[in-house]
Formats: C-alpha cells, sequence, structure tokens
C-alpha cells in the first residue's frame, strides 16, 4: 500500500516535470533577431514592417511598423534593434535628425506603430465557457525640422508596453487605442454544448483611447504606455 | 516523506512557471506623458467602461474623457495620467501650465488655453422577487462630475478616482485645483466645475426613495479656485 502511494507519487512529480517542460517547448518558436546604426547627410528612408498571428486558440496577434523619411540632413542617424524570441517581440529606436538649412526641402517625417491582439477560449468549471477579446495600437509620428527620439517596446501573448522620450521642433502626435471584452458561454467542459453553443453573454467591454500632439514649435515629450487584457 | 517533499517542490516550480508565464499581475491599461514646450497643444483621452455581473443583476459603466488645447503657448507643460485595474477601478491625475505667447509683429492671435474634463459613473440593478414574497424594486444611480476651464495664464491640476469594483464598492472623487502659475499669483479666465447626481434606490423596499442634486460652482477674471466632488453609493445588492 505504502509502495503503491509512493509510485502515485513519483508518476505526479514526473507528470509536473513534463508539464513545465511541455509549455516550455510549446512556448518557443522562429526567432528573428536585428540591428543596424545608420549615420548620413543627405536623405535616409527606413521602412519596416512585421506581422504575427496564430491560427488556433488562443489567436494572439503582434504588429510592428517603423517608416523614416529623412530629407536633406545635416545629420541624420537611425538605430534600430529588433527580435522576436518565443513570440515576444522588443524594438528599440533611436534617431537623431538636423536638417540643412541651406536646403529648402528638408524635415524630417518618422512614424513608429504598434500592436497586440488575443482572442481566448477557455473551459472553466460549472459548464461556463470564458471568451476575452482585446487589442491595442500605441503609435508616435512626427514631422520636424530638428529632433532626437529614442522609443523601446515590447509585445508579447496581447500585452505591450511602449516608452518614449523625445525633443524636437515641428508637429508631433502620439495615440493609443485599446479594447477590450469578456463574454461567457455555456460548454461542458470537454469542447461539447450544453443547450445552445451560441448562448454567449457580454460581461464587460473597455475601451481607451488617447492622443497628444505639439504644433509648430519646440516640444520635450516622454511618455510610458502599458496594455494588458484585464482578465490577466 | 522524502517523495511527498519532491511533490511539494514541484507543484512549487510548476506554479512559479505559470505565474512567470503569465507575466505581470496588475493587469489594465495605464499611460502617462509629459509635454513641455511652445506652439500648440492638444491632447484628447477618453475611456469607457462596462461590467455586466449576473449574479448581482447589475450594469455598471464608467465613461473618461479629458480635452487640453493649449494655442500659441509660451513654456508651457502638460502631464496626464491614466491607470485602470479590475481591482481598484479608474484613476486619472492631470497638471496644465499653461503660459500663453502674446501677440506679437504680425500674429494678431495671443495664446489661450481650454481644457474640460469630465467624469461619468452609471449603475442599474434590476428589481427581483422570491415567489411570493414582495418584490425590490429595481435601483440606478448617475453621476457626472465635470469641470471647464479657459484661460492665459493657468497652472490647472486635476485627480480622479472611480471605484468600479466586483464587490459593493462604488464611488466617485473629483478634485480640481486651479491658480496662478507662481506662488501668489492668479489665473486668468474663467472656470466651472459642477456634479450632477440622481439617484433611485430600491434597495430598501421602497419605491418612493429618488433624489437628485445638480451643483455647479464658476469663478472669472482673476482667481483662485479648489473644488473635491465625492460620491459614495449607499445601494445594498442582496
Amino acid at each position: 500500500m505504502l509502495g503503491g502511494e509512493k509510485q502515485k507519487m513519483k508518476k505526479i512529480v514526473l507528470f509536473l516535470i513534463a508539464a513545465i517542460l511541455l509549455s516550455l517547448a510549446t512556448a518557443s518558436s522562429a526567432s528573428v533577431r536585428f540591428s543596424y546604426g545608420a549615420d548620413t547627410t543627405g536623405r535616409m528612408t527606413v521602412d519596416e514592417d512585421y506581422r504575427f498571428n496564430t491560427q488556433v486558440n488562443p489567436i494572439v496577434g503582434s504588429r510592428y511598423s517603423l517608416d523614416l523619411t529623412a530629407r536633406n540632413s545635416e545629420n541624420a542617424i537611425c538605430n534600430h534593434d529588433f527580435s522576436v524570441e518565443d513570440r515576444e517581440v522588443t524594438t528599440e529606436t533611436g534617431v537623431l535628425y538636423l536638417g540643412d538649412t541651406l536646403k529648402m526641402l528638408r524635415g524630417l517625417y518618422l512614424d513608429e506603430k504598434s500592436g497586440a491582439s488575443l482572442i481566448i477560449e477557455e473551459n472553466k468549471t460549472d459548464n461556463k465557457t470564458f471568451v476575452g477579446c482585446s487589442d491595442s495600437t500605441i503609435g508616435f509620428s512626427a514631422r520636424v525640422g530638428l529632433l532626437q527620439f529614442a522609443s523601446a517596446g515590447r509585445i508579447n501573448n496581447g500585452t505591450q508596453m511602449y516608452d518614449i522620450a523625445t525633443t524636437g521642433r515641428g508637429n508631433f502626435d502620439a495615440d493609443l487605442y485599446a479594447a477590450s471584452s469578456e463574454g461567457e458561454g455555456q460548454k461542458n467542459g470537454e469542447g461539447g454544448c450544453v443547450g445552445n453553443c451560441n448562448e454567449y453573454v457580454l460581461r464587460s467591454t473597455e475601451r481607451i483611447s488617447s492622443h497628444v500632439g505639439g504644433r509648430f514649435g519646440d516640444f520635450n515629450f516622454t511618455a510610458r504606455y502599458d496594455v494588458t487584457p484585464p482578465w490577466m | 516523506m522524502n517523495t511527498r517533499r519532491w511533490v511539494i517542490i514541484g507543484a512549487m516550480i510548476a506554479i512559479f512557471t505559470l505565474f512567470y508565464a503569465i507575466g505581470s499581475v496588475n493587469a489594465g491599461v495605464s499611460f502617462s506623458y509629459n509635454l513641455t514646450g511652445n506652439g500648440d497643444i492638444k491632447a484628447n483621452d477618453n475611456y469607457n467602461g462596462k461590467a455586466i455581473s449576473e449574479a448581482k443583476s447589475s450594469l455598471k459603466e464608467v465613461q473618461y474623457s479629458f480635452n487640453a488645447l493649449g494655442i500659441n503657448s509660451d513654456n508651457s507643460s502638460l502631464y496626464h495620467s491614466l491607470s485602470t485595474t479590475k481591482a481598484k477601478g479608474l484613476e486619472t491625475n492631470s497638471i496644465f501650465n499653461f503660459n500663453y505667447a502674446a501677440a506679437e509683429g504680425n500674429s494678431t492671435e495671443g495664446g489661450v488655453m481650454d481644457m474640460t474634463e469630465n467624469i461619468g459613473l452609471t449603475s442599474i440593478y434590476s428589481g427581483y422577487g422570491l415567489g411570493l414574497l414582495p418584490l425590490i424594486p429595481a435601483s440606478c444611480e448617475e453621476v457626472n462630475a465635470y469641470s471647464k476651464l479657459t484661460g492665459t495664464n493657468v497652472l490647472a491640476a486635476t485627480i480622479t478616482e472611480v471605484e468600479i469594483t466586483d464587490d459593493d464598492q462604488l464611488g466617485l472623487q473629483y478634485k480640481i485645483d486651479v491658480g496662478g502659475q507662481k506662488e501668489g499669483y492668479w489665473a486668468n479666465g474663467k472656470v466651472s466645475a459642477g456634479v450632477r447626481v440622481y439617484v433611485v434606490d430600491g434597495s430598501d423596499g421602497r419605491f418612493e426613495s429618488k433624489w437628485s442634486y445638480e451643483e455647479e460652482s464658476t469663478a472669472s477674471g482673476s482667481f483662485e479656485f479648489y473644488k473635491v466632488v465625492g460620491y459614495t453609493s449607499k445601494i445594498t445588492t442582496p
């Protein structure tokens, strides 16, 4: 009897270790990492676009884009790090722009945007199913004659963080949009239905938007944005 | 005994891994920004949160909006933060320090600022009855606190706190403090701040418990202005 209990305990320990290893194994996926530094007088362009989406429950999405055009610069620098490791996207961007005042057509256009989304369906106890859905986008854009800009971002599993510190002269806009909703349905905990599967009930919704911008002047702007789906 | 210890250690590792995978437990959305500069400043923030509870037969909703506009400013600053968590509700802070740029040369437009803030709270509880026992009527609350400010040389600070949690805590607090940009100076412009409340409380089993309250204070010219508005729900739910 005592030996049987030991065997049972061993099985539980092995099961826990296997579960941990499995969770680590399924979390890993392809990784991408690159960084560059560009320093120029004259014209510089940067164009990056990253999109990722899983197709099965939970549906996880990440988006990132960077668009930069510097015209007739006296000095334009762009340092950028981008990496995706286990679906976690991290970015760091540093930009310096000083226009050539002898040229009429000069200026910098910068647009950095990131987004996260998550749709999740989970079986719960008491024949209930939880459904959560969230989507968020954070961005910074500027049309300036002078700029020093640094940002750091992270997107992971429906959450995102974005830090900005910038000084410059001209126009800029920083935006946040986040929406989430939670619902409850009826299932038997094994993927089958109790009654009608379409009987989902909305439990809560949340919507946030933020916009701040400066026009035609010197500015010094710092911001931090954090988005986590409310059920996490 | 040793096996049991291994089980506990294994379970602790599993729990730790689970928390690590989930990440932050401080869920919600938060942001803060700080802008200093010249020229025009424009900010617009909105929040809307709604929760429906079947167990309590209730619907709770929070609406928040913040608008700040500064035209032709000179060395002005705007700070704003907003955070929302399921455990606490909504909190916001703002500080707008506006210094106008005087009309000069060909420019005939002097600097001016405009700021409005609105926080609203709505809750509805359905009535209920048990067999032949008397019906408890439905209850509802509608609370709205707001401020409107225009001026030229103004330092304005506001704080908003809304409690809307899964348990029965429900309340709202709004503070506004407006003055001149330096100690001893007054603000120039006009400010109004007020509150509107409408409550129908059927939770005590009576239909006639109904009240409303409206109030607004205004200052204009040169002024210092401070106001606090608070509301705590007294409606009890089953």
